[in-house]
């Protein structure tokens, strides 16, 4: 029973990695592009509503329909995690822009700090303790979405593990699960946290 | 032969809303001298300090230097050493002047911070932060270096050796200190503002 539980938290790992760090290429990515938007777009009403709209539907809803999109598979569990995570590093990278510090804008600018190189010295790193709370939430997010894609349309992992022992009746295996699901969910909690120590030491 | 380098400004107005903050100042500054601006909180001396280094943009009136109008650009010829930490805490203390100024661990031992070069910013103490943000001023050798009361969380013993190791950095750059304690000054030679 612990050996299946073991295998099916790998699986289910592997697929949130995956998820998770297409969510990080796509909301870092995203989030710098829309505040390089002229400022009248950034301000516009229906822009906003059609960027912001779509982080409010739960990654449970958008299942049936990626199932429909990609068919029951590998693929479809990286698009809903990407779908739970993407949001907070989306909503984080974009907000860590409007509230960079003016001293150090100000500092950037009297250092003549231009184009790419005023990106990778100055607005990446200085946006990069609020990236990281969005990619603590979405890590998290990510981790609750791969388990409700496992137990709609998995074929393996712990979400998929869950629907089995229900459907056969074996509580005392689904406990397991749900126990192990808490565990790797607070490791992960505890590995973001270690990351952003290391990685942006300063932020404290 | 290095050059004169002359800030002039002519009748600067500023005011926030409808609170008038500055009325038709007029001053000049050369790279000869070295400049004290003092007087009362809230008089406006960080806001001329933000007009001359481009970051702010008067109501009326023009900044010259060298003739050339410097308003509302920001750039290298000016840093504002600022109240605020303005370090990138990223970076390594050295990483943070100048690369190409061969003088830099002069500055950094002018400023009894040359032992930290191997340190980032947030490991540094807040005067030491401040003495960093200075010896950055200073390696990056800009037209006009103004230090906005960055001193004021060091000593004043310490803070009058600082001060004048830096009259003995500058080179044909414009020093403007802005302070609550001109008495600090009274070793160099200095040119008082009072606003």
């Amino acid at each position: 029973m612990i050996e299946e539980t073991l295998i099916n938290s790998f699986y289910s790992l592997t697929r949130v990695s995956i998820g998770l760090s297409l969510a990080v290429i796509f909301g870092i990515t995203l989030g710098f592009l829309r505040s390089s938007l002229p400022l009248s777009v950034q301000r516009n009403f229906l822009i906003n509503f059609l960027l912001d709209a779509p982080k409010f539907p739960p990654p449970i809803a958008w299942i049936p329909f990626v199932i429909l999109l990609f068919g029951i598979g590998e693929f479809a569990s990286y698009i809903i995690v990407l779908i739970g995570a993407i949001s907070p590093i989306f909503t984080a990278t974009y907000d860590s822009i409007l509230r960079l510090p003016i001293h150090l804008s100000e500092a950037a600018d009297s250092l003549e700090l231009k184009g790419i190189d005023r990106f990778l010295n100055f607005t990446f790193p200085a946006c990069l303790p609020e990236i990281f709370s969005g990619f603590k939430s979405g890590a998290s997010m990510g981790w609750m979405s791969v388990i409700a894609a496992e137990m709609i349309s998995g074929q393996s992992g712990l979400g998929y593990s869950i629907q089995l022992n229900r459907l056969n009746l074996q509580y005392d295996a689904m406990i397991i699960d749900i126990f192990m699901i808490g565990v790797i969910g607070f490791l992960i909690f505890r590995v973001t946290h270690m990351m952003e120590k290391i990685i942006i030491p300063w932020k404290n | 032969m290095e050059e004169l380098k002359i800030l002039n400004i002519q009748n600067v107005s500023m005011s926030y809303g409808q609170e008038p903050l500055l009325t038709n100042l007029t001053q000049s500054f050369d790279s000869k001298n070295c400049y004290v601006i003092h007087g009362v909180s809230g008089v406006g001396k960080t806001t001329l300090a933000k007009i001359i280094s481009g970051h702010l943009q008067p109501s009326s009136g023009q900044v010259l230097l060298n003739n050339k109008s410097v308003i509302n650009t920001p750039g290298n010829h000016c840093l504002l050493v600022q109240q605020s930490n303005d370090l990138f805490p990223w970076i390594k203390t050295e990483k943070n002047l100048n690369q190409n100024n061969k003088d830099n661990v002069k500055i950094l031992e002018a400023l009894r911070i040359n032992h930290l070069s191997n340190k980032y910013p947030y490991q540094l103490s807040g005067g030491e932060q401040k003495r960093l943000s200075i010896a950055r001023a200073f390696s990056y050798s800009t037209d006009i270096i103004i230090i906005d009361e960055a001193l004021s969380s060091v000593d004043s013993r310490q803070r009058g050796e600082i001060i004048s190791s830096l009259n003995h950095l500058r080179k044909d750059n414009i020093v403007i200190f802005i302070s609550h304690y001109p008495e600090d000054f009274k070793a160099i030679d200095a040119t008082f503002i009072e606003m």
